[in-house]
């Protein structure tokens, strides 16, 4: 009974808050008249723009895909099987993309690789080119650069969670029957983190797709997601936002389940790992190797950070390859200017409670899919995970359609649905770390429990928790980082100043001409290094405390 | 009287239409070391759990000190569990993993430390107990395992495959060691395992299970001389088999016609069909009789110290195994004939 309350109220939650917005979009879409009309969406398919940016966002999500994948896998086998002075520092580097807003991001990229940018300058006074390259072209590699630089963490944090969690002597069996390494990797190894890579694949896939803040600063339109931004402001006369929303959750819907179905068919976990991969030693001459290559990966990752800074620092920075002059004047802006001020302020409030409810909410659902038997689970487990596929603007837009003149109306005070807002689009993170986290924890460790006496709230308490707190935390952190520099909810949502959260504010500043830019890129300086810290101390907890002792062999 | 703690009453199971457990019915007595003996896949590990509690039979009861628990969950059914893979909470330390149980009935904290120190000399843990389970030994972490368990004196003790994952040498140390705490606390076990050995050295009782079914249940010396058929009789220690057909019946005693001449043997049930499998052990053979008599080569032999067991080939081609003391042995030689005979009443009749 007390079971079933709980699971109605969540079920309801997600009803009002969810289900409620997207139907309102889907029946503005087909019903706008009150009847059944395809004419919408036959507009919008017809349309050769249209059916361009659809074409352009799959082939930005397959090309970011690739290469997170290029840089993820390997990072995640190198920190899982070697071992090296400054491991953990540098995981944690490797990590801090992550934090970095790619809309922020590009702010400061820009500035590197545009045509009179630092890299052409430096390479025209290296006399290696005569005239200056366009990088970026039409805008599309940019957005490929920050995207995969932003998301290869993703990549990285799940392929080492699937390395971390599987026996090593199916790999020894292998190379026992005389198999090589690489045909150990796509025989053994790579099958059985497929469930991982391609949970990431999707999360990333998704993710890049979905993205507003970065083309539009690279100015990039042809991309579905952009093309429902500029639809939005005129919706009442163009309806054609409505039936672009319809085709992308089509989209994304139809990967979904298909990840769903694959991750179904195959559960590989193998239980109980009784010997845990031995960390190599390496020296000399490989050591160098490997630090030299990490290091260029990262400086690259970097770039972005670096440019950020010293545009953040630069008074004087005009065709040359780093500024001439600095200054620290905008950082006293930052902390003396009220819309700044604010800002922080905001995002740090909005960040932390819609955090705090997604490991709440998140752990509690992870936990109800898998361990209760329960009527409508299937409906809980995919309605947790519809967020994954509705964009921000989306969510944002049925917000604000969906409940204006109501009281959540974001015209007069957006702090509930943007804190909703936040914590719904990082809600499936966090479901989908604790399920699977659940679905790897042997069920014996609580069944041992139950046999000795322990009900569901002791074991929940004193066995569960603990084993699936890493993963729940490593979530947390995911969902706090990026939360607090989320873009597309605070574009739309934050309408009146005093509740503008950090991006509002950036992208506010950015667009004034003079100083502008300069605070907004010390502003983002600033909410990087909030979110850094966290990672940090997160990441030092989780592989101190946690990490060392949930090795059971 | 002896007293029945626990009876499995006309237990059902199936998982998605497939039937793993059929009719199984039997009791458990105080002090009994129960066993469940069957080859993988029988179903006894879901036996098990359905004893536990962690699953629920489709139909039948289970009865636990005569109250029926088949609906009650497993918390509250104070029978303790030792999983196959031990279970032990990575998170905690040996010492923790061992007071859980005590904790969650919530005993005073006096008690809880004396009773654990009790189980920790019982299980011969002493030296491990601030260790995280990872950094045991596969021996210590299974009297974990078992130590968890005994601290809370659970009314009955369920162990799963217990020893399945240690080596031959842990296994014989550790089977010493639960048969001593089976003895040093009097709990009433019930053992699930496929090594038959394992079940007639230890158990007190023997259920064998085949595809979903208990066979027979009996003490260990009914099993083996007694077997209900001959998959009972050639699961449990070697076994000989002869086909044959019964050709002349007078009261109890047959006549079978085999490829190996006619044989006389003692009926100690009815039998249907007249097609008959014929099996005696290797060592139920003897020299003397004038009847029941085979003749062969031998084809080679296994020296175990306490005797031998010599395998021997007819001109028929059949095989059988024949054990003698190693006294005896110096008789033969490797390709000489030898001739054996069995009694009558030491050949099993089963149906074929």
């Amino acid at each position: 009974m007390k079971r079933k309350i709980s699971f109605s109220l969540i079920l309801l939650f997600f009803l009002i808050f969810l289900v409620y917005p997207i139907s309102f979009i889907l029946y503005q879409c087909f019903f706008p008249n009150g009847n059944f009309t395809l004419k919408i969406l036959k507009i919008a398919i017809t349309s050769y723009v249209i059916r361009k940016s659809i074409i352009n966002s799959f082939i930005l999500g397959f090309i970011v895909v690739l290469t997170t994948s290029i840089i993820g896998i390997p990072l995640a086998f190198i920190f899982d099987r070697i071992n090296f002075k400054g491991k953990s520092t540098l995981r944690v580097l490797f990590l801090l993309p992550m934090i970095l807003s790619p809309f922020v991001g590009s702010i400061g990229i820009k500035q590197i690789l545009s045509r009179f940018g630092s890299l052409n300058i430096l390479l025209i006074k290296l006399g290696i080119i005569k005239e200056p390259i366009s990088w970026f072209g039409s805008g599309f590699p940019g957005i490929v650069i920050l995207q995969t630089l932003h998301l290869y963490p993703v990549m990285f944090l799940n392929i080492s969670a699937y390395l971390n969690n599987y026996d090593i002597s199916v790999e020894e069996a292998s190379y026992n029957l005389g198999a090589t390494t690489l045909q150990t990797f796509f025989r053994i190894i790579f099958p059985i983190i497929l469930p991982g890579y391609f949970a990431a694949s999707s999360i990333i896939f998704i993710w890049s797709i979905t993205d507003l803040g970065t083309p539009l600063i690279f100015e990039f339109n042809n991309l579905i997601s952009v093309k429902i931004f500029y639809t939005l402001k005129d919706i009442n006369t163009n309806p054609v936002g409505y039936a672009l929303v319809f085709i992308i959750l089509f989209l994304t819907l139809f990967l979904f389940i298909f990840t769903k179905k694959y991750l179904e068919k195959a559960p590989y976990t193998t239980g109980r790992t009784t010997i845990q991969a031995k960390e190599k030693e390496i020296r000399g001459k490989k050591l160098f190797l490997l630090y030299l290559s990490l290091f260029i990966i990262l400086f690259l990752s970097l770039i972005p950070h670096f440019s950020l800074i010293f545009f953040s620092f630069s008074k004087k920075w005009f065709f040359t390859v780093l500024p001439t002059e600095y200054t620290d004047e905008y950082y006293k802006v930052v902390f003396t200017h009220r819309l700044t001020k604010t800002g922080i302020f905001n995002s740090l409030i909005y960040s932390s409670i819609s955090t705090t409810l997604d490991i709440l909410l998140g752990f509690f659902i992870g936990y109800i899919l898998a361990r209760w038997k329960i009527k409508g689970k299937g409906l809980l487990d995919t309605l947790s995970m519809v967020p994954l596929i509705i964009p921000g603007i989306v969510l944002a837009f049925g917000y604000v359609s969906t409940f204006s003149n109501t009281i959540f109306d974001p015209k007069n005070n957006p702090v509930f649905l943007i804190i909703l807002s936040y914590s719904l689009r990082r809600l499936p993170y966090l479901v989908r770390t604790t399920h699977s986290s659940f679905l790897q924890l042997n069920r014996e460790l609580e069944e041992a429990s139950y046999s000795l006496g322990g009900n569901e709230g002791t074991t929940f308490k004193k066995i569960i928790f603990p084993l699936v707190s890493p993963g729940l935390f490593a979530g947390g952190i995911l969902a706090f980082a990026f939360s607090l520099m989320e873009v597309s909810c605070s574009l739309i949502l934050a309408i009146r100043e005093k509740f503008y959260p950090i991006s509002k504010v950036i992208y506010t500043l950015a667009g004034r001409v003079t100083d502008g830019p300069n605070t907004a890129t010390s502003l983002g300086v600033i909410g990087t290094i909030i979110t850094g810290i966290c990672l940090f101390i997160s990441t030092k907890i989780l592989s101190k405390k946690i990490g060392e002792f949930f090795r059971i062999g | 009287m002896e007293k029945e703690i626990l009876t499995v009453e006309n237990v059902d199971k199936s998982y998605n239409g497939k039937e793993v457990l059929k009719n199984i019915n039997f009791s458990v007595y105080e002090n009994d070391f129960f066993f469940i003996l069957g080859p993988s896949g029988c179903g006894k590990t879901t036996l098990l759990r359905i004893i536990a509690g962690f699953v629920e039979p489709d139909r039948g009861r289970i009865i636990l000190n005569k109250k029926d628990i088949t609906k009650t969950p497993p918390n509250k059914r104070n029978i303790g569990l030792v999983f196959q893979n031990y279970a032990l909470w990575p998170h905690m330390k040996v010492i923790d993993n061992i007071a859980y149980g005590l904790k969650i009935k919530k005993y005073s904290e006096d008690f809880i430390r004396k009773r654990v120190k009790e189980i920790i000399r019982i299980t011969k843990l002493e030296n491990v107990e601030n260790f995280y389970p990872s950094q045991i030994s596969g021996g210590q972490q299974q009297r974990v395992a078992l130590a968890r368990v005994l601290v809370t004196n659970p009314q009955i003790l369920l162990l799963d495959e217990p020893l399945s994952n240690l080596d031959a040498k842990l296994r014989d140390d550790l089977r010493r060691e639960i048969k001593r705490i089976h003895k040093e606390t009097g709990i009433t076990m019930v053992y699930v395992t496929h090594d038959q050995k394992e079940a007639m050295t230890l158990g007190t009782t023997i259920a064998v299970m085949k595809e979903r079914e208990i066979i027979q249940i009996g003490s260990p010396y009914e099993i083996y001389t007694n077997p209900e058929n001959f998959f009972v009789a050639s699961f449990i220690g070697d076994i000989n088999k002869l086909k044959g057909k019964i050709v002349e019946k007078s009261r109890d005693i047959i006549k079978v016609e085999t490829a190996e001449g006619f044989f006389f043997a003692k009926l100690k049930k009815e039998i249907a069909s007249e097609n008959v499998l014929l099996c005696f052990r290797p060592e139920s053979i003897s020299v003397m009789e004038s009847i029941n008599k085979i003749k062969g080569k031998m084809q080679d032999y296994e020296f175990y110290g306490d005797i031998v067991k010599i395998n021997i080939i007819t001109q028929k081609d059949n095989t059988f195994r024949i054990a003698i003391f190693p006294d005896d042995f110096n008789k033969y030689k490797t390709g000489e004939n030898i001739v054996f005979s069995i009694k009558e009443d030491k050949i099993m009749v089963f149906e074929e």
